[in-house]
């Protein structure tokens, strides 16, 4: 990872530091922190995550995906979306990327550049 | 913990907060000799006749693919071919290399960020086509 300059990285930081101190980051933090103390819960959210990833994967490559498995991704998907924790959370989510869009568009706009297109690891 | 009242109260001090901290950052990034290559080599495509002619070439290639005209499969193939020949042009080159360091330095960055934040920055900040 590349050096930054001693100027750079406290502006970074400063702004990281503001965001932490959002109603929006506080929210989120604390909606997932809820979710990970409740063991039920955070295991449906891995196993509904690592099946999501796992079938995107194998779709993107040009697999056809067995009924099976799309009817378990459906099954689990419907008990995410009605577990009053992991609802919390994925609205909290919502919030936090719609109050970052608008802090990178202050950058993007200044910068004249799509900062999250040329931050975000490829 | 975060009730109504705390959020009404406090949101808009620290979005202020927030804008003016992003404001800060940019002009850092400003400053920094590798986005000043990226702006410098992005007016030099802008000036430069043989990148400008080709760009337009290729966009009236695009156009007529978009709209029916001519023969699909020679459109692609056109495009294939201006495309290599952009891609060989010095002004262009250089705008690439320019662009890999200001991704460079823009991931560093966000990295020193998102450590801050507590949550990933930019992955989140990225608009989705869904919303």
């Amino acid at each position: 990872m590349m050096n930054l300059p001693e100027e750079m990285r406290q502006a970074a930081e400063e702004l990281g530091r503001s965001l932490r101190a959002s109603y929006a980051v506080q929210s989120y933090l604390a909606a997932q922190a809820q979710l990970e103390v409740d063991a039920d819960a955070s295991a449906l959210d891995n196993r509904f995550q690592a099946l999501y990833q796992d079938l995107l994967a194998r779709q993107r490559a040009g697999e056809d995906l067995p009924q099976e498995e799309l009817n378990e991704f459906y099954a689990l998907r419907e008990q995410v979306q009605t577990h009053p924790l992991i609802v919390e959370r994925d609205l909290a989510l919502g919030e936090l990327k719609a109050y970052f869009a608008d802090v990178a568009r202050e950058l993007s706009v200044r910068l004249q550049v799509d900062y999250p297109t040329l931050a975000q690891e490829a | 913990m975060y009730g109504q009242t705390e959020a009404t109260v406090a949101q808009p001090t620290t979005k202020a907060a927030v804008r003016e901290s992003a404001r800060s950052l940019a002009e850092a990034i400003k400053d920094m000799p590798e986005f000043q290559a990226l702006q410098e080599a992005a007016r030099a495509i802008n000036h430069d006749e043989k990148v400008q002619d080709l760009l337009r070439q290729m966009q009236s290639h695009q156009s007529a693919f978009r709209l029916g005209q001519g023969d699909r499969a020679d459109h692609v193939a056109a495009l294939k071919k201006l495309r290599s020949e952009l891609d060989g042009q010095a002004a262009v080159q250089a705008y690439q290399q320019a662009e890999l360091a200001v991704r460079t330095l823009c991931r560093a960055v966000d990295r020193v960020v998102s450590d801050a934040a507590g949550v990933d920055f930019a992955a989140n900040a990225k608009r989705s086509c869904c919303g």
